[in-house]
């Protein structure tokens, strides 16, 4: 068969020819961009106000600092096994003596033998708890590696945890923006919608981070990457889109122009 | 020293991969934004006068007896001149009713259905698509597996696009026929919406590379022959068709319009199976045409950053997986603020590939665009989806590396078990 040649010029200048823009009237890319700007910089100032809020509010009742956490957990693995002196020994020598690295090692391979056990139907939980697994494990395995692993100070990283859950908010608003505001969906719907998103960012996000401190408090700091790169991301992240998606299922019309 | 090296490695490994999930989120929001504000272009839809071609139905069956004649009575009703098509069951060596039944309906239809009974060569679809494509001499092929439903009117516009000589495949539309059974069904309903509402639309619209899925759609034998047919050693025969097509100059049509019925997964095996082999065969024509598309010099850019992305969409399962490990592992060497961004990043792109790589948003607006209203709260549900993909395309890739290039397996042809109950007893 015959092969179609594009010339220098077709191959330089048709990919960006060919892109179709999408059609929003110059109004509607205005409005969006004021829309994103408002919504951004008063979410991301509501955000330190209510850190801030927050956060004297943890350290009253947690009575956290990083003094009193690092003494009463005592879980910084800065004493490594003493058989770290013996040269042949390998094993030993990244073994962790605290016994609270033992116990999440075995716990988290019992895990996951038990997990295999769990029924077919329930396969999105299996895979769920093996994902957290796995995160668990290279925790431990950094853990025991590293004797400077956890180096940071609650406070500090308290501030990140918290401010990371706001990290998004341009992803979100943006999303919001396009996939709900111009979507002919119910003015009133939006409008409540709206407000639940704002109203969950407020006071959701530090209750997430307060549970997830107090967690943390009782049990070990092992399962701290856990919350942090895990969790929490996911855990905002269901809330917007059970949110998103609460939205558009008030549309009112069917847009059958654009369905075929 | 040798840590840090090591360290500083990691961090520019992760966010080349974080790129290359920004890269598939810009492109999935692109389409989004496609299809959710862009008026839609009726490309074929009008053409009616066409002279008709004609047409050589294939209906690869093994072990369909719960299937196959609900499937052979639906296109017996085509409404597309007698003498212009006939039908080619393509039994491969099925051990239940499904030959039986074939016959029966080839004795009641001698001058429409001519059954093609495998016994021997290799096993599976594409084998067997191979075998009989060379001793076809209509102009056009279409294919639709055993489960689908295709109402009448379906073949003829399945055939419309062919008018235009450039065009080399055509595919439709799939929707599930069984979405109320449970909310496995109900979320892969979502999922198809999406894989076809936006997504193939999209791609269609932007002069892109929409996919030829196997079924459902129609061939040009002479643009088949030209590429050299179907690689019987190929699991997904038609992602290979497509990426064939395309860097022989040829054009693949979505047509959204030529909606068909399938049955979709109603328990996680068959799922767990079904994305095993579209992961595995999308694999296999990666690793075997992404060198010759890179190579390729007659194509436009867009065109073939459109066409790596399609290839690599399952490798991104893994990539996703390791760089949430190293998101963790840099967090342990103390660079917290990176780490974290890093890792909500990574979860926001992750998760939004919902199912099978669909951005949550794009499921949304694809749901929304078909009218579902209370459908769409399902969609929350999708993170769990999410993390069952993830593990099944992780666990694949390695499985696949490991059985391809160490141990030189052949590859097994397994097929999706059906769940359809009633079965007519003749094809009256």
């Amino acid at each position: 068969m015959e092969l179609k040649h594009y010339s220098l010029e077709e191959r330089l200048v048709e990919p960006f020819r060919s892109i179709q823009w999408i059609s929003l009237s110059r109004a509607k890319v205005v409005l969006s961009l004021i829309f994103l700007l408002v919504f951004d910089l008063s979410w991301w100032f509501l955000s330190e106000t209510v850190l801030d809020f927050w956060a004297q509010i943890l350290l009253y009742f947690t009575q956290i600092t990083h003094n009193t956490w690092t003494i009463q957990t005592g879980y910084w693995p800065n004493h490594l096994h003493p058989l770290i002196l013996l040269p042949k020994v390998i094993v030993p020598i990244l073994a962790p003596s605290r016994a609270i690295w033992w116990s999440f090692a075995f716990a988290t391979i019992s895990l996951w033998f038990l997990t295999g056990q769990i029924r077919l139907s329930l396969l999105p939980l299996r895979s769920f708890t093996r994902f957290i697994l796995f995160l668990i494990w290279i925790a431990l395995a950094c853990f025991a590696i590293s004797p400077l692993a956890f180096r940071h100070s609650i406070e500090e990283w308290s501030k990140i945890y918290f401010l990371a859950s706001y990290g998004f908010i341009f992803f979100y608003s943006a999303i919001w923006t396009i996939g709900v505001l111009w979507m002919p969906i119910a003015t009133g719907a939006k409008i409540r919608i709206t407000l639940l998103l704002i109203l969950y960012e407020l006071i959701g996000t530090p209750i997430l981070f307060f549970l997830s401190t107090l967690v943390l408090q009782y049990s070990s700091l092992l399962l701290l990457p856990v919350f942090a790169l895990a969790f929490a991301p996911l855990i905002q992240l269901g809330w917007f889109v059970s949110f998103y998606s609460l939205a558009l299922s008030n549309g009112s019309v069917r847009n059958k122009e654009n369905q075929f | 020293m040798l840590f840090g090296a090591f360290l500083n490695v990691l961090n520019i490994f992760l966010y080349i991969l974080l790129s290359l999930l920004v890269v598939y989120f810009i492109r999935h929001f692109t389409f989004t934004l496609n299809r959710a504000f862009k008026s839609q272009e009726l490309l074929y839809l009008g053409i009616e006068n066409q002279k008709l071609p004609t047409v050589t139905i294939l209906v690869p069956a093994h072990n369909e007896e719960k299937v196959i004649a609900d499937a052979l009575t639906a296109l017996l009703k085509q409404d597309y001149p007698r003498a212009l098509f006939k039908i080619i069951p393509l039994n491969d060596r099925s051990t239940d009713r499904t030959r039986e039944i074939i016959d029966q309906f080839t004795a009641q239809h001698p001058d429409q259905i001519f059954p093609f009974h495998r016994t021997t060569g290799k096993p599976g679809k594409s084998a067997a698509l191979k075998d009989i494509s060379s001793s076809i001499t209509s102009e056009i092929i279409i294919v639709f597996d055993a489960d689908y439903i295709p109402a009448p009117k379906l073949l003829r516009n399945l055939v419309a696009p062919f008018v235009d000589p450039e065009v080399g495949a055509v595919m439709g539309r799939v929707v599930p026929l069984n979405t109320a059974k449970n909310v496995l069904t109900r979320i892969l309903d979502l999922e198809r919406s999406a894989g076809y509402q936006v997504d193939q639309q999209a791609r269609m619209n932007m002069n892109l590379l929409p996919q030829y899925g196997g079924t459902v759609g129609g061939i040009r034998t002479s643009a088949l022959h030209a590429v050299d047919g179907f690689d019987p050693s190929i699991l997904a025969e038609d992602t290979d068709i497509t990426v064939k097509m395309f860097l022989n100059g040829w054009s693949v049509v979505y047509q959204n319009s030529c909606e068909c019925y399938e049955e979709v997964p109603e328990n996680w095996e068959i799922r767990i199976k079904q994305i095993s082999r579209w992961s595995r065969g999308h694999n296999q024509v990666l690793f075997k045409q992404f060198k010759v598309l890179l190579q390729h010099d007659q194509l436009r850019f867009m065109e073939k950053l459109d066409a790596m992305l399609l290839l690599c969409i399952y490798v991104m399962g893994p990539m996703t997986f390791i760089a949430w490990g190293i998101a963790q592992v840099v967090y342990y060497s103390g660079n917290t603020e990176s780490s974290l961004l890093a890792s909500n990043l990574i979860a926001f792109l992750a998760f939004s590939c919902l199912g099978n790589f669909a951005l949550f948003f794009e499921i949304g607006t694809a749901a929304f665009l078909d009218g579902y209203r209370k459908r769409i709260r399902l969609l929350p549900l999708g993170v769990m989806f999410f993390f069952v993909s993830l593990t099944t395309v992780t666990k694949v890739l390695f499985k696949q590396i490991w059985e391809d290039t160490i141990l030189k397996k052949e590859l097994v042809w397994d097929k999706t078990v059906r769940f359809r109950s009633e079965t007519p007893k003749d094809g009256t």
